[in-house]
């Protein structure tokens, strides 16, 4: 061994762990429990500063499995969330984040591994309002009400990729993820940001020119726009992001469809042959645009554009109920009103084939459903009227399952599918399909208007609590 | 058994069993990329270490030449530090300086085994240890503000609960 300056003679005590490399450092405290390492923690700023990495502590996330279901329940009823903000001082690093998750979570069914429930909190109670999420598999992005974004790697939580504001210091309505991009929507404007880069181009879409231009000609600030908009309705701009390089855009009192590429340039406009409508809905599903158009006050038209053959494909009325909601299901279109013929209270839930638009089969439901309480997996429809979870094929125009919920679901999903996750009175509840058993309840009252709830391959379950938190909670 | 001729730092050589000195993987890919031929007498010149600790490395290696290879790392593995064998904590029964020179040898030689146990042995020297405790141990000082020591403590308060 050469001379290393700053070891003492042997025989004498030194600090170890200081001297040598910070890897051999973390090797030797990756032996340690999470208490020792807290414990070490208050040796030195340089001993603070080696225990608080990341990898270590995600070794301690990952390493508190649990065995069974029925143990993961019983955490999930006692546990009693722990808050974890503490104010730093400037003079000392702050603590990385698997740590902060460790001790968050610790007593938690909290685990990574496979087959597992396991939730992490994405924010604090004291950020700002969570106003919407999305999340593309990838990343996932969380807007506020302050107007900032932050983005996060779903693989990699609690790492973060980015945080950018938006424009207006306004509340962000919608937010979607495509990529390394993203397209926020605040009042009638619409930003696309990159994740890497950040700011691109912003739309405004009452007046349809580029806030580039408009900043140009005009001499103003961002911050300024904001007295010039009027805030829009929550859904007045609907927005879709096809192979993530063009955003088709649709504004409620418009009769057309905007395409924006992603470098800000707006590359087309799809025109609705009717020319006094106001869009209702749209969504994109399997390669085509399907939207809900209004011509009068009780006719709503379902219709169709194929994006790769440029064209409309069809167009169907719904004339006895106003279809709401569109929701995709494999070679079908669903379509969900809200009240029935002559508004005897009932909902009726359409399905179409999604290339001819001919009808497959149409449910009245024997009570009321609201739009947030249908969803549907492969082919099947999964509905919830006040009492009841059904799972309805519209094929064989059968039903395959119905549940008693013993209350009223107010937001419906389906899981990984085995589970159907209802919230009634606020508390999230997991169902098996399969027995018809309730399994177990989450711990957390969500907020059933607070946002988006984003379920990325059906494993995963993107929520916002009641008290403005993002949970993320993941099934196998 | 082929024998190669290991040099230590400060000059002195040492005649080690090909398969002994290859638990260091450091020296098994030089062997390799070198295509050193097994009958030459070659010295591999080993300028990180010093011949005591070249010396306690080989003893080491030299009783643990017939060990299954140890495991990879698994981070989902909870890791023991209880389990020193006794020759190996008669072993490591020295001086934090040579512990400290062992763990370098070790990580530079590649000695996956070795390098483990020297860990463990710091790890268990810190284990259940108090801070100021661990501060005499190793003769640090303690050098937060006293502000710094109350967010320290705070920040790991929840350590101490039951």
């Amino acid at each position: 061994m050469m001379d290393i300056p700053g070891i003492a003679p042997a025989g004498e005590s030194f600090d170890i762990l200081g001297e040598l490399p910070t890897e051999l450092g973390q090797r030797i405290l990756s032996f340690l429990s999470a208490r020792e390492l807290a414990r070490v923690a208050g040796v030195s700023r340089l001993w603070r500063s080696l225990v608080n990495c990341g990898p270590i502590w995600r070794r301690h996330c990952r390493s508190e499995q649990w065995d069974s279901l029925e143990k993961m329940v019983n955490n999930f009823k006692s546990h009693v969330p722990l808050s974890l903000v503490k104010p730093g001082l400037d003079s000392l690093e702050p603590l990385c984040s698997w740590r902060i998750n460790y001790e968050r979570n610790r007593g938690l069914p909290v685990s990574w591994a496979r087959n597992r429930t396991v939730r992490y909190r994405l924010s604090d109670p004291t950020d700002p309002a969570i106003t919407c999420i999305s999340c593309d598999g990838i990343h996932v992005a969380m807007a506020r009400l302050d107007g900032s974004v932050t983005v996060l790697n779903v693989e990699r939580l609690p790492f973060f990729v980015k945080e950018f504001r938006a424009l207006l210091p306004a509340p962000i309505i919608q937010i979607k993820l495509m990529g390394d991009f993203c397209i926020i929507q605040q009042h009638m404007l619409l930003q696309l940001f990159s994740v890497k880069t950040g700011f691109i181009d912003a739309k405004c879409f009452d007046m349809g020119f580029s806030l580039i231009e408009l900043i140009e000609r005009t001499k103003w600030k961002p911050r300024q726009v904001k007295n010039r908009y009027k805030p829009g309705k929550m859904k007045d701009v609907f927005f879709e992001v096809v192979d993530g390089e063009r955003v088709f855009v649709a504004v409620r009192d418009f009769q057309c469809v905007y395409v924006w590429d992603k470098s800000g340039k707006r590359v087309d406009t799809i025109h609705i042959n009717n020319r006094m409508c106001k869009i209702r809905d749209m969504i994109l599903h399997e390669g085509c645009l399907y939207l809900i158009y209004a011509a009068s006050r009780s006719i709503r038209h379902v219709t169709a554009y194929c994006l790769r053959e440029r064209r409309w494909i069809f167009e169907v009325t719904t004339p006895l109920c106003k279809t709401q909601k569109l929701l995709g299901a494999r070679s079908l279109l669903i379509g969900v009103a809200v009240a029935g013929p002559g508004l005897t209270c009932t909902g009726v839930i359409t399905a179409w084939y999604r290339d001819t638009g001919k009808i497959v089969s149409v449910r009245h439901t024997a009570e009321y459903v609201c739009f947030r309480t249908v969803t549907t997996s492969y082919e099947l429809v999964i509905y919830a009227e006040t009492t009841s979870v059904s799972i309805w094929e519209p094929r064989s125009n059968s039903i395959l399952r119905k549940v008693s919920t013993y209350g009223n679901p107010v937001f419906l999903k389906n899981l990984a599918f085995t589970f159907v996750a209802i919230f009634t009175d606020r508390y999230a509840y997991v169902w098996d399909w399969f027995s018809g058993q309730r399994c177990f309840r989450l711990y957390a009252i969500y907020d059933p208007d607070g946002g988006d709830f984003v379920w990325n391959d059906e494993t995963k379950l993107l929520i916002i609590t009641e008290d403005d938190v993002l949970d993320m909670i993941g099934f196998c | 058994m082929p024998n190669i001729k290991l040099q230590s730092s400060d000059g002195e050589i040492y005649n080690v069993d090909v398969e002994i000195a290859k638990c260091s993987v450091t020296i098994k890919t030089m062997l390799e990329d070198l295509g050193m031929d097994e009958d030459e007498e070659e010295v591999v010149p080993l300028p990180n270490v010093n011949s005591a600790i070249l010396k306690k490395v080989i003893q080491w290696a030299t009783y643990h030449k017939d060990d299954p290879p140890p495991p990879e790392d698994d981070e989902n593995k909870e890791k023991r530090t209880d389990d020193i064998s006794s020759w190996d904590a008669d072993f490591l029964k020295v001086d934090q300086g040579t512990l400290f020179e062992l763990i370098l040898a070790a990580n530079y030689l590649d000695i996956k085994g070795l390098l483990d146990v020297t860990c463990k042995t710091v790890a268990n020297m810190i284990k259940g240890k108090t801070p100021e405790e661990i501060r005499k141990t190793f003769n640090i000082k303690n050098d937060f503000s006293a502000a710094e020591e109350e967010q320290v403590r705070k920040e790991n308060e929840w350590c101490e609960e039951k």
